[in-house]
């Protein structure tokens, strides 16, 4: 491709579509862990 | 696309960013489908699918390149589009076709354009060479593109 001349600035660009893409910057929060119910003796 | 690629400090645009750029197209034998291609690596670029740079913008001149505006990528075919049909044909293509591109992810801006890690082609509005009134309609129909009428 032809000069697109100096660089200027580094941007990180996300984009607004396909939002089931997007990568998650967080991990999800844990769920709580549900502790059985001790059966009756 | 890798988050973990930001540095401290660094802007983060969401929506893509519009560039402008050409392609070499051809028409491969038995009827196949137009074939695009990039201007510089012997590379396809194909309907539905994101296209991707080679190497991280991040290294050298590499990133896919657009233009900020169609004037100045008008302004650097210096020899006018008739010289890179020239040497689009010498590559075995038919012509180039111009148009506009979305583009994201790691993004160099520069004075005139840009280099992204990811795009796709939004629009295909000029056809140079063989059978450029074909080559404009196919392009626009492969790759999904709804022209005014739509």
């Amino acid at each position: 491709m032809a000069e697109i001349g100096e660089p200027e600035k580094r941007i990180l660009v996300v984009p607004n579509e396909s939002p089931q893409e997007m990568p998650r910057t967080t991990p999800a929060p844990a769920q709580p862990t549900k502790v059985p119910e001790r059966e009756p003796a | 696309m890798d988050l973990l690629a930001v540095k401290a400090g660094e802007p983060i645009q969401v929506g893509e960013i519009t560039g402008y750029r050409w392609w070499r197209y051809r028409f491969p034998p038995h009827h196949a489908p137009t074939q695009l291609l990039s201007w510089v690596p012997d590379r396809r670029w194909f309907p539905n699918t994101i296209f991707e740079a080679d190497h991280s913008p991040d290294k050298g001149e590499h990133g896919v390149h657009g233009f900020k505006t169609p004037a100045e990528m008008i302004a650097a075919c210096i020899n006018g589009p008739e010289s890179l049909v020239r040497r689009a044909q010498m590559t075995g293509c038919d012509g180039i076709v111009i148009g506009a591109v979305s583009m994201w992810g790691i993004v160099w801006q520069h004075s005139h354009g840009y280099r992204a890690e990811y795009a796709r082609p939004i629009i295909f509005f000029e056809a140079n060479g063989n059978r450029t009134k074909e080559a404009l309609e196919d392009l626009n129909a492969l790759f999904s593109i709804r022209t005014s009428g739509d």
